[in-house]
């Protein structure tokens, strides 16, 4: 276990948003925090959520974007997660593409959400989480 | 890169064989001369990438053999080699879908090796067109729900920077409105054929959305009915579901029993589609499917794809709306 052993406390989960469109991040933030969750960052690249990740900052979930720009994506993060049984993590994707899902859904994420999210499946899926 | 060489005439097989292997360097050459050689070539793990075939062969003609091996390996380009045939064969293979045809004579080797590699080019340009069309469709739908999500986004934005409940409700009906219609648009994505949507799969995603939104856990009574429908009903049919639930789920007040929402999606016997929505509610029967923005966005919408609008109130409270669309019925 990393960094998101920790309990949540009252004010919900600590989750990080990596998302490389600032309006849609600020959406999400505004979905979360209007739900009582707490923003532990965020992140335009999956390097800087890969920054966030290693620094010991805690995180409770990850809301990943999947492509980014740069070299890596968000389901490269995704793996890094899973190699270092980092926080559970979801992905917020514009793209439909059966092969790029299945991609997706190799790296068993808490769920796999279609833009434009529907923000109280997003809640629902944190609610799974902080249920454990 | 793999040849087969149908002819019944070794002297020409090897002939063509020479001129494939010139042209082609290192390919893997398989000659077939009867049906053994054939079931062989048939039967190897890997298909050909071409295939070279005389019109009238002892055992079968040229055209089987070009079924069979298209049945195996749909993207083998095919030449017929022939010197049986006429203007008439070379129409009728082209037709068939041969890529090309050369008539047979030692002189024409030289043409028949630029007649392969034609046509394996034009294959190839074609498949990187493909491939091309397919990559920019995702780019597209990506771009689409990307930007849908900032459409959504703003308006979110926009309504939290309201005081004016009224104001900012309508503005929420505005969001939904636009996501009900992402929703449809994923569907139609997912379902693979750009023309005719899972409507009932939609509906029944829909009716979870908007009870979840609502956030009372209001029990739902769903009976879809497995229908494929042309967007250009499933859309607006698709907003009217929009309107129609949310309608619901504002007006109906529990009273003694606890609150139901019924959805339905049906056929008629004549085959028109009918949609649904009720609810046992108690609250102020706004009958009008009439009246306010929803209502009259029922109306139009109704209206355009030949639906018969019809409100009534239920034994026991509540209401039932329906919509019948008359313009996918069978004319009788």
């Amino acid at each position: 276990m990393s960094n998101h052993g920790a309990e949540p406390g009252q004010a919900g989960l600590r989750v990080l948003v990596v998302e490389d469109e600032f309006l849609i991040a600020d959406y999400l933030v505004a979905v979360l925090e209007d739900a009582g969750h707490r923003i532990a960052g965020t992140a335009a690249t999956a390097e800087e959520a890969l920054a966030i990740l290693g620094s010991g900052q805690a995180v409770d979930v990850v809301s990943l974007d999947v492509k980014l720009p740069g070299g890596l994506d968000g389901i490269d993060v995704a793996e890094w997660l899973r190699a270092t049984a980092g926080p559970p993590f979801l992905f917020v994707t514009g793209s439909g593409d059966p092969a790029f899902r299945a991609r997706c859904e190799a790296v068993q994420p808490l769920a796999i959400l279609q833009k434009p999210i529907d923000p109280d499946r997003l809640l629902r899926v944190l609610a799974g989480v902080a249920a454990g | 890169m793999r040849i087969l060489i149908a002819d019944d005439d070794p002297d020409f097989r090897g002939l063509a064989s020479r001129a494939m292997r010139r042209e082609f360097e290192g390919a893997a050459i398989t000659e077939i001369g009867d049906r053994a050689g054939l079931d062989a070539a048939l039967a190897a793990p890997q298909g050909p990438d071409l295939l070279i075939s005389d019109l009238s062969l002892n055992w079968i003609d040229g055209f089987s053999i070009f079924d069979e091996v298209r049945r195996a390996w749909p993207g083998c380009v095919a030449i017929m080699f022939t010197g049986t045939g006429d203007e008439e064969v070379a129409v009728r293979a082209i037709k068939a879908g041969f890529d090309d045809y050369v008539v047979k004579s030692p002189k024409q080797l030289r043409r028949l090796a630029a007649a392969a590699r034609a046509a394996l080019t034009r294959v190839e340009t074609r498949r990187g067109l493909e491939e091309n069309r397919d990559l920019l469709t995702q780019e597209l739908y990506h771009r689409l729900h990307n930007n849908l999500q900032l459409v959504v986004g703003l308006i979110a934005f926009t309504a939290r920077s309201i005081d004016e409940p009224v104001a900012r409700r309508r503005l929420d009906d505005l969001g939904r409105r636009v996501q009900s219609l992402s929703l449809l648009q994923e569907r139609l994505y997912r379902g693979g054929d750009f023309r005719r949507v899972d409507f009932p799969a939609f509906l029944g995603q829909l009716t979870e959305d908007l009870i979840a939104l609502d956030g009372r856990g209001v029990a739902t009574r769903r009976t879809l009915e497995p229908r494929m429908l042309p967007v250009d009903i499933a859309v607006p049919l698709a907003l009217i579901a929009n309107e129609l639930i949310t309608n619901a789920l504002k007006h109906a007040v529990a009273g003694a029993e606890p609150l139901v929402i019924g959805v339905a999606f049906r056929s008629e016997a004549d085959g028109a589609p009918v949609l649904e929505v009720a609810d046992n509610g108690s609250g102020q029967q706004n009958s009008e499917a009439g009246s306010g923005l929803g209502g009259r966005l029922v109306q139009r919408l109704a209206q355009q794809i030949g639906g018969v609008v019809e409100v009534g109130s239920k034994d026991g409270g509540g209401r039932i709306c329906r919509i019948t669309v008359r313009n996918l019925a069978r004319p009788g």
